[in-house]
C-alpha cells in the first residue's frame, strides 16, 4: 500500500514538472493556433540562462527571474521575426517554421554552451519522512512553485485587462477583434507570458533532472504536448489537469506495467482519452 | 574524389524518402489527413521485410555471422518487399481508424503519439526486433552472387529508381482517377462530399492505407539498401523530414513529393560541407560541436526560408479542371468548386475551406484560422462561408 | 550573385590545394543530438595526437587532418556522414563510430575497405563483427560486465571485509548500454551470487523515482548501474532521496572527475567503478596523459579520452610504418599495419606513445604499442582485452582499490 501511495506521490511530482510548461504551451496554442515545436527550446533557454546567471554570481531565485524575463523577451522577438509574418498562412507553415526555429535555438545553445551536461546549481537534499512515506524535497519545491505560478496565471487571466483580452481572443478571435482588442498586443503579451512560463518550466525540469543538456527541451516537449492535448488545446486549466493525468500515468505505468516504456505511457493515455473525448478532457478552445 | 558513389548513395536514400513523401502526400496533400505518424509505417515495413528475408536461425549464414535474432524466414526479397507494403498498409489502417473520430491538430498529435507507441513496442519486443541491438545481416539481394560489391550501389540505385517510378506512376494514376477526385473532395470539403454520397470514412481509411503501404515499401527498400534494421532509425525526426519534403516540394503534387525529398537531401547533406570552410577549423579546436551545431542552425534557417519564400513549394498542385460532365457553372456544384479550390491549393499555405456547413459551425469564427487560407481560394471555394476565414472545428 | 559563386569556387579550390598533401582521418561520431558529447570528447584528444604527429614532421612530410562526420545519433545520418568521409573526403581511416551509427555505415566500410578504430563502441554485437577493417580500443561490454560481477562477489577486489550479497542491476535501454545486461547476469550467476533483479529503464527521462522504488523493493546492498552519466546521477539521487543506504557499482563511463562533479561528492561518496587500465604501472602514464591534455586544451580528460589516445596513436603509428616500410599510405596498407604496430611479437619494442614509436620505427625496429587502456593487442575480430581497475570514490575523487587482471575473468 505504501508503495502505491508513494507512486501516486511520484505521479503528482512528475505532473508538476510538466504542468507549468503545459500551461505556457496551452496559452500560446490557444491564441496562435498552431503546434509550436520550438516551445521546448524556451525550456532549454530558461534552464541555461539560469545556470549562466548563477555562474555569474547571482542568487538562484534572481537568476531564475532574470532568465524568465530574458526568455519572455526573446519569445516576443523571435515570434515577431519568424511567426508573425506567417500568421495568415496556415498552421503547417507555422509548424514547419517552428521546427526550423527549434533546430536553430537548440544548436545555438550547443554552439556556445557545448555538449557536455552541466549540473544545475541546486544542492543535494535528503527527504522528509511522513509516516512510512518519504517525501523528497525537490519535487515538493517543484509542486509549490508550479502551483504558485499557476495561481499567478489564473489571476492574470481573470483579473487583469491583458489576461481578459487573451481569453477573449482565444475563445473568439474575430469577435475579439471586432470589439477593439488589438491582436498585435494580445499576441505579444501571449508570447511573452508563454515563453516566460516555459522558461520557468525549464528551470523546474532542470531541478528535477539535475543536469542541463542542449536536447533537454526538445526531448521533453512530446510529453508536454500530450498533456496539453489531453486537457484540451488552448485551455490552461485543462493543461494542468492533463499534466497530472500524464504524470500519474507515467509513474503508475512504470511501476505496475513495465519500466521499459518511460514516456510512452503518456502517449498511450493520450490516444485512449482522445478516442473517447476527441477534444480532450476539458474540451479545448478549438 | 569518388563523388559519384557519394551521390549514388545519397540519391538512393533520397528516393526512399521520396517514396515516404509520396505516401504522405497521398494522405495529406490529396486527402487532407494530418498524419504525423508516418514513421510507424516505415518501421513496420522495414522490419517485415527484414524478418521475412533474414536467413533462418541455425542456418549456415546465421551461424557464420554470429547472429542472435530469433526470427528469420529466409524468403526471397521481392516477397519481403510486397509483404512490407501490406504490413505498412495494415498498420496505417489501424492508426488511421482514429481519423474517423479525430481531425486537425488532435489527429496530428494522436498519430504522432501512436507512432511513438509503435516504436516503444518494437523496441521492447526484443525477441522480434532485437531491440536496441538491432539486426545486421539483412540480405542484400544478388550482392556478391550476381552483382559484385563494388558495383552494387549503382545496381541498387537503379532498382530503387525503377520501383519508385512504378509506384509513382501508379499513385498518379490513382490520384487522377475518380477515386483521387473523391479523396480531394474529402480534403476540400468533407461535408459536401458526404452529402453527395461519398463514404468519407472509408475514403480516409483508404488514403491512410495506401499511403502506409507506400511507406512500407520504402521501409523494405531502406533495410535492404543498408543491410541492417534497427529501431533507432524510426524516431519522430524522420516524420518531420518527410513532412518537410512534402511541403517543400508542393503538397498535392506527387512529383513535388519526390522533388521535395531531393531538395531536403540537398539541404541536409550540402550543409555537411560547412566543415570544409577553413576559417571554421580554429573554432572546432575549442568546441568540437561548434561546426556541426552551426550546420543545423543553417539547416533550420534554410527550412524557415523555404517555407517563407516558397509558400507553394517547388511544384504546386496542378490546376484541375472539373470533369466535363459536371455542371457548367462550377460555383453551383460544390464538388466542382471544391475541385477549383483545390486547383490553387497545395504548398505550405494550406487553403482548405471550411469542412462544415454554416449551420454546423460554432457562432464564432476564427480570425486566425488554424488551417490558414490563401486569398485566392476562399472566395470561389465556399460561397456559404460567412467570411473568408473559415473555421476548422474538430468534431 | 556571380561574385559569390566565384569567391566560393576560389575558396574551395584553395582549400583543396592546401590539403592536397594531407592525410585525412575521419571522425565518424555524433556531434549533435542526444549523444553530442561523444564526438566532443573524442575529437580534442585525437587532435592533440594529430598535432604531435604534424609537429614532428608528419607522415612522410604529410600532415594528418581530421574531418568531422556528424552521425547525429541516427542510423541514416551515420550512413550519409560515412559516405561523405569515405567517398568525398577520401579519408584514409575512420575514428569511430558508436554502436548505433555502425549499423548505418557497416556495409559501406566493408565494401570499400576503410580501416576503422572505435574508441567508444563496447557493444557485444561487435564481438564477432567479422570484418577485417574494424578495430576497437574499448573492451567489449562482455568483459566489463564480467569484471563488475567478479569484483562485486569477491571481497579482495573491493577492499572490504565482505563481498556484496544482494546485487540489483539497473541498465538503460539504449544501444550503448544494453549489452552489459547479459554478461552481468550470467557472470553474477556463475560467480555464485545471482542478481536479485534486473531493471531495464528508458533512458533520458527527467526522473526515475518509480524505477528506483522498484529496485529498492528488492533490498539491494549494491546496485550495478549502467547508463549515461546524467541518467546515473538521476537514479542515484532518486535513491538517495528514497533513503537508500547501499552503494553503487558504475561502469567506465562514470569513473571520471566530471561524474563526481555532476553527482556532487556527497552523492558519489563510496561508490565503486570500473576503469580500463593497462597495468598497475600504467597509473603514471595515465597521469602524464591527463597533464598533457590539460596543458593542451585547458580541460580535463573526459569519457573515452584514454580510448581515443590509444586509437589515434595506433592509427598514427600504423600510417608511419606504412610510409616507412611500404613506401606509401593506402587504406589497405594502413589496415595491415595496424596489427603490425599493435600486436605483440618476438623482438618487438614496447612503446607507449607516438614519439617513442616513431623513434623505434625510424631506427628500423618493430614496435608493440602498449596503451593506456590495455596492451592493445587485437584479436581476430579487432577486439582488445584489458585488465580492469576497481576504483572507489573517496574524499571527492576516484582512487584505486585493486587491479583485476584478465586472468581473473576466466
Amino acid at each position: 500500500m505504501t508503495a502505491f501511495l508513494q507512486t501516486l506521490v511520484f505521479g503528482v511530482a512528475t505532473g508538476a514538472v510538466i504542468s507549468l510548461s503545459a500551461v505556457g504551451l496551452s496559452l500560446s496554442y490557444g491564441v496562435t493556433r498552431f503546434i509550436n515545436f520550438s516551445y521546448g527550446e524556451f525550456l532549454t533557454l530558461g534552464a541555461y540562462f539560469t545556470v549562466l546567471g548563477v555562474a555569474l554570481g547571482l542568487s538562484l531565485p534572481l537568476a531564475v527571474v532574470l532568465a524568465m524575463v530574458g526568455v519572455g523577451v526573446a519569445g516576443v522577438v523571435l515570434a515577431r521575426i519568424f511567426f508573425d509574418p506567417l500568421m495568415d498562412r496556415g498552421f503547417l507553415a507555422l509548424l514547419v517554421t517552428s521546427v526550423g526555429l527549434a533546430f536553430v535555438l537548440q544548436n545555438v545553445v550547443r554552439m556556445f554552451a557545448g555538449s557536455n551536461p552541466i549540473r544545475f546549481p541546486l544542492p543535494l537534499m535528503r527527504p522528509w519522512h511522513v509516516g512510512a512515506l518519504f517525501v523528497p524535497k525537490v519535487p515538493v519545491l517543484v509542486v509549490v512553485v508550479a502551483l504558485l505560478a499557476m495561481v499567478g496565471v489564473h489571476l492574470l487571466l481573470t483579473l487583469t485587462r491583458v489576461g481578459k483580452m487573451m481569453r477573449a481572443t482565444s475563445d473568439n478571435p474575430s469577435l475579439a477583434r471586432a470589439s477593439g482588442i488589438s491582436t498585435a498586443r494580445v499576441l505579444a503579451a501571449t508570447w511573452f507570458l508563454s515563453s516566460a512560463i516555459g522558461a520557468l518550466g525549464g528551470v523546474l525540469l532542470a531541478m528535477t533532472q539535475i543536469a542541463v543538456q542542449p536536447v533537454m527541451g526538445w526531448s521533453f516537449l512530446l510529453v508536454v504536448f500530450a498533456a496539453v492535448l489531453l486537457g484540451g488545446i488552448g485551455n490552461p486549466y485543462g493543461a494542468m489537469l492533463g499534466s497530472l493525468v500524464v504524470g500519474l500515468g507515467i509513474e503508475l505505468g512504470t511501476t505496475y506495467v513495465s519500466p521499459d516504456y518511460g514516456h510512452a505511457f503518456a502517449f498511450l493515455i493520450l490516444v485512449l482519452v482522445l478516442l473517447l473525448r476527441p477534444r480532450g478532457i476539458l474540451r479545448g478552445a478549438f | 574524389m569518388a563523388l559519384l558513389p557519394f551521390l549514388v548513395g545519397l540519391l538512393t536514400l533520397a528516393l526512399i524518402y521520396g517514396l515516404l513523401a509520396l505516401g504522405l502526400n497521398l494522405q495529406y496533400g490529396v486527402t487532407g489527413l494530418l498524419n504525423f505518424g508516418h514513421v510507424a509505417f516505415f518501421a513496420v515495413g522495414a522490419f517485415t521485410s527484414a524478418l521475412l528475408t533474414l536467413p533462418p536461425r541455425g542456418s549456415a549464414a546465421y551461424l557464420q555471422a554470429d547472429a542472435h535474432y530469433q526470427i528469420g524466414l529466409g524468403w526471397p526479397v521481392p516477397v519481403g518487399f510486397l509483404l512490407a507494403g501490406v504490413a505498412g498498409g495494415l498498420v496505417a489502417l489501424l492508426i488511421g481508424a482514429t481519423s474517423v473520430r479525430l481531425s486537425s491538430h488532435y489527429l496530428a498529435i494522436a498519430t504522432f503519439a501512436m507512432a511513438e507507441i509503435v516504436r516503444s513496442v518494437l523496441t521492447n519486443a526484443d525477441w522480434l526486433t532485437r531491440g536496441e541491438f538491432g539486426i545486421s545481416n539483412v540480405p542484400q539481394p544478388l550482392k556478391d552472387t550476381v552483382i559484385p560489391a563494388g558495383v552494387y550501389p549503382y545496381a541498387y540505385l537503379a532498382a530503387t529508381a525503377v520501383v519508385v517510378a512504378v509506384l509513382l506512376a501508379l499513385t498518379v494514376r490513382l490520384t487522377e482517377s475518380p477515386y483521387g477526385r473523391a479523396l480531394r473532395a474529402v480534403r476540400d470539403d468533407e461535408v459536401a462530399a458526404r452529402s453527395l454520397g461519398k463514404q468519407t470514412p472509408a475514403l480516409k481509411l483508404g488514403a491512410f492505407a495506401v499511403g502506409g503501404a507506400l511507406a512500407g515499401f520504402a521501409g523494405s527498400l531502406w533495410t535492404h539498401s543498408l543491410g541492417v534494421v534497427h529501431v533507432g532509425q524510426f524516431v519522430p525526426i524522420v516524420t518531420f523530414q518527410v513532412w518537410l519534403a512534402v511541403l517543400m516540394g508542393g503538397s498535392g503534387n506527387a512529383y513535388g513529393a519526390l522533388l521535395g525529398s531531393l531538395a531536403l537531401m540537398a539541404i541536409t547533406q550540402g550543409t555537411r560541407f560547412l566543415g570544409d570552410v577553413p576559417l571554421l577549423s580554429g573554432l572546432t579546436r575549442r568546441n568540437p560541436s561548434f561546426v556541426p551545431s552551426l550546420r543545423f542552425v543553417l539547416i533550420g534557417l534554410l527550412l524557415i526560408g523555404v517555407v517563407r519564400f516558397f509558400p507553394r513549394g517547388i511544384l504546386p498542385e496542378r490546376p484541375r479542371r472539373p470533369p466535363r460532365n459536371v455542371g457548367r457553372r462550377g460555383s453551383e456544384n460544390r464538388l466542382g468548386s471544391a475541385a477549383d479550390a483545390g486547383a490553387v491549393g497545395g504548398g505550405v499555405s494550406d487553403d482548405r475551406p471550411s469542412d462544415r456547413p454554416a449551420s454546423d459551425r460554432p457562432p464564432s469564427d476564427d480570425g486566425t484560422s488554424d488551417d490558414g487560407r490563401s486569398s485566392e481560394a476562399d472566395a470561389s471555394a465556399d460561397p456559404g462561408a460567412l467570411d473568408s476565414s473559415p473555421d476548422r472545428e474538430p468534431r | 550573385m556571380r561574385r559569390v559563386v566565384v569567391l566560393l569556387a576560389a575558396l574551395l579550390t584553395t582549400v583543396a590545394l592546401a590539403q592536397s598533401g594531407a592525410i585525412k582521418v575521419g571522425v565518424l561520431l555524433p556531434f549533435t543530438g542526444q549523444y553530442d558529447w561523444v564526438g566532443a570528447n573524442v575529437q580534442p584528444v585525437a587532435q592533440m595526437i594529430a598535432d604531435e604527429v604534424n609537429h614532428s614532421g608528419g607522415i612522410g612530410g604529410r600532415d594528418i587532418v581530421l574531418v568531422q562526420g556528424d552521425t547525429e545519433g541516427t542510423v541514416d545520418a551515420g550512413f550519409t556522414a560515412a559516405q561523405k568521409l569515405v567517398n568525398v573526403d577520401e579519408v584514409m581511416a575512420l575514428l569511430g563510430p558508436t554502436s548505433l551509427s555502425f549499423s548505418g555505415s557497416k556495409q559501406l566500410i566493408q565494401d570499400v575497405g576503410v580501416p576503422m578504430i572505435s574508441p567508444t563502441a563496447g557493444t557485444t554485437e561487435l564481438d564477432k563483427a567479422g570484418t577485417k577493417y574494424f578495430f576497437r580500443t574499448v573492451p567489449s561490454d562482455s568483459l566489463g560486465g564480467r569484471a563488475i560481477a567478479r569484483a562485486a562477489t569477491d571481497a579482495q577486489y573491493l577492499g572490504r571485509s565482505q563481498a556484496f550479497t544482494a546485487p540489483v542491476l539497473m541498465v538503460a535501454k539504449s544501444p550503448a548500454m544494453v549489452s552489459f545486461e547479459s554478461p552481468l547476469q550470467t557472470s553474477f550467476q556463475s560467480y555464485g551470487t545471482p542478481l536479485k533483479a534486473t531493471l531495464e529503464y528508458a533512458p533520458g527521462k527527467p526522473s526515475y523515482r518509480s524505477e528506483v522504488q522498484e529496485a529498492l523493493s528488492h533490498h539491494p546492498d549494491v546496485i550495478v548501474l549502467v547508463g549515461t552519466p546524467e541518467d546515473s546521477v538521476r537514479i542515484m539521487q532518486a535513491a538517495f532521496q528514497a533513503g537508500y543506504q547501499g552503494t553503487w557499482f558504475v561502469t567506465q563511463d562514470q569513473t571520471n572527475a566530471d561524474f563526481i562533479k555532476l553527482a556532487t561528492p556527497q552523492l558519489a561518496n563510496g561508490i565503486y567503478g570500473l576503469e580500463e587500465v593497462a597495468s598497475p604501472a600504467s597509473a603514471a602514464r595515465n597521469d602524464a596523459f591527463k597533464k598533457q591534455f590539460k596543458a593542451y586544451s585547458g580541460k580535463d580528460v573526459k569519457i573515452f579520452g584514454t580510448n581515443t589516445y590509444d586509437a589515434m596513436n595506433v592509427l598514427a603509428l600504423a600510417m608511419l610504418r606504412s610510409q616507412l616500410k611500404d613506401g606509401q599510405v593506402t587504406r589497405a596498407s594502413v589496415t595491415r599495419n595496424i596489427r603490425e604496430v599493435a600486436d605483440p611479437g618476438a623482438g618487438k619494442v614496447d612503446v607507449t606513445d607516438y614519439a617513442s614509436g616513431k623513434k623505434a620505427l625510424e631506427a628500423g625496429q618493430e614496435i608493440n604499442y602498449q596503451g593506456l587502456v590495455g596492451p592493445i593487442d587485437f584479436d581476430a575480430y579487432g577486439n582488445i582485452t584489458a585488465p580492469f581497475a576497481i576504483r572507489q570514490v573517496k574524499d571527492g575523487a576516484w582512487t584505486d582499490v585493486t587491479i583485476l587482471p584478465a586472468s581473473a575473468l576466466q
